[in-house]
Formats: structure tokens, sequence, C-alpha cells
């Protein structure tokens, strides 16, 4: 597509995004007046800079504040009539230059009578930039979409690295903010969430609330019982929907589904043909979304690709009320393998983190509660180094008392507890508008009830000889569900952990009427927030790595 | 702003059309061409009114297809810094809104919202003063101004702004004004 003014044979404009300078109406026909071409853009238009353009844009209407409306028109055409014998239009060209001009007068003369006019008043510029609101004015600029500043519209400067900013595509693709608008944004949005009675939750996908596994990692056998499950034995509506299944276009299926391929079967099990993959909803997740939305405004924030976050948003959540809009994905982290806040649009003192991986949040493990994984898939075991899995032993998480199940215990006494203790600073120090209540206290204090009065001795379970057993992460963690960690036996002691019966504190134990537990006991207190029984966790005659299935509790899959 | 500008373009057209509707047939081209595209110097191309002027054909080398340069007038219309559109909210969130002028989108920032607006969170996102009297949603009608616009050779975008007397809301969803 060629213009009238410019050679017929050029090229669209294509080969540079032309500088914001000709975008400002009136700098644009004064360009043109320059040059005598309409849409002409001068090679200097490019250098043009935001600042020039304003500063033309302002000459011009000083220039013409002296004149009236006639002698301004004609001045206009006087100067396009100039101009234009120096370049080369064509009779058609001229007329269309006039029509071009005709508009362009219209918009240049209300410039220019400025006063009362509402649209194009120059004062109203100036209103604009003084107002520029939610506090400060830019430069720094708070962020920008498509390369243009949110708050003053001129486009990105080349040196603003992206360095100081954090892109958040998940909100909009073209969207960047500075850390510091991030960081105002964190606290309006604090005051509004607080009033609503409501804190932030992230929730991870993987291993958290499902578990995937792509078809050619699942062997055989468990391909079998995997297509039987899916299929079910059925009856109602489980077995139209494995007709459906069948046909491919099933009238109980959403539209969404139908478009994606993806094939819903029994108990929240997935196939979605696009990805290659299962995918296995944990038990009772829908009832668990659908609660924690009442405390919670939640994110899913995974290390996975895009498309599939938002493949298995659109499971989880298919009419978009949790989070939609709030799916975080790999690319938009800004760190490799790590999780961090700083791409969450909310105050880190609100955020609860459900995850199983404590090592992705280096930053952020007081807010983290941490989930036993879900392995439903016999693959997903195996990349954690674990022989079997729910599916081969066609088993599944119990709903009431699952992972999630015990996870919104949790989140709900973090949320009573946070907002009992908000009210009661409120009361305290009223007129104080500090944020007064942190989750990372209120998380670590609620773990340290666990273990609660639980005097615990290890018993060979540290490497002989270690300077400091207090060191030691099984030590650490007894400690922070609650537990008084000592290094001897003494009348007081309640617990001894241990691998075999052999030992001396073992035989003391059994003697005085004391706990002996295998040490994935604390793992056990650890994951299901409470004092699990000593009796499920016996220390065998011989040592062992006894390895549970689940600390969760598990039910059997009737086909 | 619209403007009534001529244009030029180069049609190619398969000999199997040459015949006594080849008129008609480049015009029908051009039409599906050049209409809803969007070039960054002249802006969106909303409809072509007149053909003025079709050249004479040259055969390509090769293929036997037949280049006709053509002259056209057209509709197209062009955002600009400083220029007021009226608009339909297409989406709301915490940063602000998206809103859509024919074919231009424009996103007004909460910077550029009045500051008695304030963003709720909920099935239907929205902004809306304390008194709850004017509530800014999705397919609201808004009139803005253009405060900063980017422009590739495809591809216009703008960023708006409600902050200013007589601007924001001018029908609520469903087209009550
Ligand atoms: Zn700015």
């Amino acid at each position: 597509m060629s213009s009238i003014g410019s050679v017929p044979a050029s090229p669209s404009p294509s080969a540079s995004p032309s500088s914001s300078a000709s975008d400002d109406f009136a700098a644009l026909v004064e360009e043109e007046i320059l040059a005598g071409s309409p849409f002409h853009s001068s090679p200097d238009s490019d250098l043009f800079n935001e600042k020039e353009a304003q500063r033309v844009d302002e000459d011009e209407i000083i220039d013409h504040e002296n004149e009236d409306d006639d002698g301004f028109e004609d001045k206009e055409n006087e100067s396009l009539e100039n101009e234009s014998t120096d370049s080369e239009p064509g009779a058609s060209d001229f007329e269309l230059q006039r029509k071009r001009l005709r508009s362009s007068e219209v918009v240049l003369g209300k410039r220019q009578r400025g006063v009362d006019d509402l649209q194009f008043n120059s004062d109203n510029d100036d209103k604009i930039e003084a107002s520029v609101g939610r506090g400060g004015s830019c430069p720094p600029h708070p962020g920008f979409m498509w390369g243009v500043c949110i708050r003053c519209g001129v486009m990105k400067p080349s040196d603003d690295s992206i360095e100081n900013g954090v892109a958040l595509r998940y909100i909009h693709e073209e969207l960047e903010l500075s850390r510091k608008e991030a960081a105002r944004l964190r606290q309006d949005e604090l005051k509004q969430i607080l009033s609503k009675r409501k804190l932030y939750l992230i929730l991870d996908l993987d291993h958290t609330l499902l578990n995937s596994s792509r078809f050619q990692e699942v062997p055989p056998e468990e391909q079998t019982f995997l297509t039987a499950f899916f299929q079910g034995a059925g009856s109602g509506e489980d077995g139209k929907s494995t007709k459906a299944s069948e046909e491919n276009t099933g009238p109980d299926l959403t539209t969404a589904e139908q478009n994606s391929g993806v094939q819903a079967g029994r108990e929240g099990l997935y196939m979605l043909p696009s990805f290659h993959m299962w995918t296995k909803l944990r038990p009772f997740v829908h009832r668990f979304l659908e609660q924690a939305s009442n405390m919670f405004e939640m994110y899913v924030y995974t290390m996975g690709e895009r498309a599939y976050a938002l493949a298995m948003a659109q499971l989880l959540d298919p009419s978009g009320r949790y989070f939609k809009g709030r799916v975080i994905s790999k690319a938009d982290s800004t760190h490799r393998n790590i999780k961090d806040l700083d791409v969450v649009l909310s105050a880190e003192s609100a955020v609860v983190i459900l995850d199983d991986t404590e090592g992705v949040w280096p930053r952020h493990r007081d807010n983290l509660i941490v989930m036993e994984r879900y392995h439903f898939f016999t693959s997903s075991c195996r990349h954690f180094g674990l022989e079997s899995s729910l599916s081969r032993e066609h088993k599944d998480e119990s709903e009431s008392e699952g992972g999630l199940a015990t996870a919104l215990k949790v989140l709900h006494s973090v949320h009573e507890t946070f907002f009992h203790d908000f009210d009661q600073v409120r009361e305290d120090c009223i007129g104080s508008s500090d944020p007064v209540k942190d989750v990372r206290q209120v998380i670590p204090s609620l773990r340290a009830k666990i273990l609660m009065g639980c005097r615990i001795v290890f018993s060979r379970i540290f490497p002989v000889g270690l300077a400091n057993p207090e060191s030691h992460p099984l030590w650490q963690l007894a400690e922070a569900l609650g537990a008084q960690c000592v290094a001897s036996i003494d009348d007081s002691v309640t617990h001894v952990v241990a691998l075999d019966r052999g030992t001396d504190k073992a035989r003391w134990a059994k003697q005085n009427g004391r706990f002996l537990v295998h040490p994935s006991w604390i793992d056990a207190a650890y994951y299901r927030w409470c004092c699990p029984h000593e009796e499920d966790f016996p220390v065998a005659d011989v040592q062992t790595k006894y390895m549970k299935l689940s600390f969760s509790k598990t039910v059997d899959i009737c086909l | 702003m619209f403007f009534h500008i001529i244009l030029e373009r180069n049609l190619q057209l398969h000999p199997r059309y040459f015949g006594p509707h080849l008129r008609d047939k480049l015009v029908s081209k051009l039409i599906h061409d050049v209409e809803g595209t969007c070039s960054g110097r002249h802006g969106f191309v909303v409809a072509v009114t007149a053909v003025e002027n079709i050249g004479k054909g040259l055969i390509r080398d090769g293929t036997g297809y037949v280049t006709f340069p053509v002259k056209y007038q057209c509709v197209v219309f062009r955002p600009f810094k400083g220029e007021i559109l009226e608009s339909v909210v297409t989406m709301v969130n915490k940063m602000g809104f998206f809103a859509e002028a024919g074919p231009v989108q424009i996103f007004v920032s909460n910077h550029l919202i009045p500051d008695d607006m304030a963003f709720q969170a909920g099935d239907v996102p929205c902004y809306e003063t304390s008194d709850g009297s004017v509530r800014i949603q999705k397919d609201s009608e808004v009139r803005l101004k253009i405060v900063g616009t980017r422009v590739d050779a495809t591809e216009i975008f703008c960023i708006g702004t409600i902050k200013d007397d007589f601007l924001g809301l001018t029908g609520d969803p469903g087209g009550a004004a």
C-alpha cells in the first residue's frame, strides 16, 4: 500500500515503527506542512523524541494565538501551497491534501481557540500532566503497556531496561511495571483485600492440586487400569460421559473441552490428547477451591509451560471464577527455577503459598505450607525415586482426609488467626494505618503448636560424632513443629525417635512406657498438621527405611 | 479521526478472471484485501468508497498473473494523541481497563482513572465510585482521550485517560446511554 505523496512503488512504511512524535496529530500536520506531503514520514521523524514533539506542539499553539481563525486557515493553506511546490504532487494529490488539511483545520482551529473547547484544549493537556495521579508523575514511568507509558503516554525510553521492571505477561502479554509501581499496587490491594477479610493464596499445580503423566510414560498394566478407570464400570452420569468420550462429542462436555479435545473421565481423571497426557485431579480439589475462594484471592503459580498451566486451570476452574487472569507460569518468573512473589501483585505479608516443593521458594519459606506430594501416576513416583504409586495399587487419596482436606483446615486456621489478631491490633492502636499482621508470623506460630508438649530424644538418627545435632534438619523440623529436642534421656522425655529397636534409648523407651517412633512420624506431623498416632509409625526390629505410600489416608478405587 | 484519502495498491489477478467482469473482480478483490487492514501510517482502512483509476496490467514473468495498479478512495481511521474517542470496555483488571474504539485497542491505566473510582474485584470486576453512582465494567461505554500511541507497521495501540472533565462513563452495558 502506498500513499499518494510518496513513490507509488515503495512498500508500506514497515521499515520502522514511526516514532510517537508523528502520532501527535498536530506534530504530524506540522511535519506534513514542512514536507508538503500527507502522512509523509520525514527521515527525521524517527529522531524526534516526545519532548520535541511536545515543544513543536506548544510552539504551534503559541504561534497561532495572536491570529484570528480566518488568518489561521489562510496561513495553513498558504504554507501548504508554498511547500507543495517543492515536492511533486499530482493534481489529485493536491486535492487530497486539501481535504486532509480541511479536517486538520478543524482540529487545529479548535486547539487554537482553546479556551472554551473541551476536546483539544491545550490547558487540558497541562491539567493531565499536573494531575497524573495515584501519587507521582513521570518520569520515572510507572509501567508500560505495548511499550507506551501507562501514565504519560510516551514511548518507553530505550535505556529503560527490563531490569527495572517486572513483566506481567499473565495479566497482559505486553504489560511491564516498574518495581515501585508494583509495590504501590500491592499496598493498595492489601487494604482492599483485608477490608473484604481475605488473604492471597498461591497454588502450585503439579503434585499439589493434580498429577499428570505423559502417555508414553504410562506402563502397559497401568494403561489398562487407567482405561478401565476412565471409562468406569459406570452408571448414571459416568456412563453417559464414557459414551461421550468415545464419540468425542458428548453433550456433557463443555465447548472448551470439545475444542481442546479434552476428555473427562471419572473422579477427576482427564485425557488430554493435545498434550499426550493423562491428568488426575487430586481428590477434594473442587470443594477445596470453592471453600478457599471465600477466604482467599487465588493465584496459580507453576513452573510448567503457559499452555499447560492454562489447560490445567481450565480443568480446575472451567468458569474462571477462581483464578482467571491470575495464572502464572514458567515464562512469567523473573528467575529460572525459582518462584518469587515479585510477579504477584500482592503484599507478601498477606500471601499463603501451597506448594509441594520448598526449594523453589527460597525467599518465602514462612509464607509456605508444604504439601505432601500427590503421586497418582507411576511415572510421577519414578521422577522422585519412589517405587509404588496410588494408581498401581488401585488407590487414591481419601477425600475427607487427604492432602487438600488437611490444607483447607490449615488455611482456615491461618485465616482465622490472622484476622483475629488483625482485629485486636486494630482495636489496640486505632489510627495507625500500618499493616499490622503478617502471615509469615501466623504460619510458623500455628506450625509450632503441632507437636507442642512433646520432648524428643533421637537415637542413632544422626551420624556418629555430629558436633551440634541442633543443626540437623530433623532436629530443626521437630523444633519448628513445637517439640522440644534434648540430647539425652531424662524423665521428661515423651518420644524416642529411632530407626531400630536395639539401641539403649529405644529399650529405655519400651521399659518406661514412652513412645518409640520412626523418624517419619515427624514428617507425618509436618504434612498432616497434627500429632500423628504413634502406633502407625512403629520401629522395626532391624533397621528399616520405612516408606509409607502416603501420610494422607488412602482409599481403594473400585472399578 | 477519520480521513477520506486516496491510496494505491498493486493487485495481482489470475488470468482466469480476464473477461467482461474484470473490473468487478478487481474491485471486489481490492475490498477484500484492504478493508479491515491497518497500517501504521494511515491507520485502519474502514471502507473503500470509490475506485479512481485502474492502470494497465503488467504480466508477471513465469506465472501468468497480471499486476494492476489500482488507485482508490477510502475512509481510514487513525487515532491521535489528544483525540477524544467513544469506546466500549472489553476487560477490567486491577491495572486499569481495556477498551475498543472500532478496531483500536486502548488501555486506560488506573493512574488515568479518577481517584474517586476504586477497583472492585469479583465476578464482574469494575471501577466504581464509593457511592456506587458511576461504575465502569465490561461492555460499559466510555469516552476517553488518547494520551499516547504506539504505531507499528500493522498495528496501532493507544493509552487513554478518563481523568478529566467530561470524560468517563457515557453508557452502561446494554447500550442504554
Ligand atoms: Zn510516563
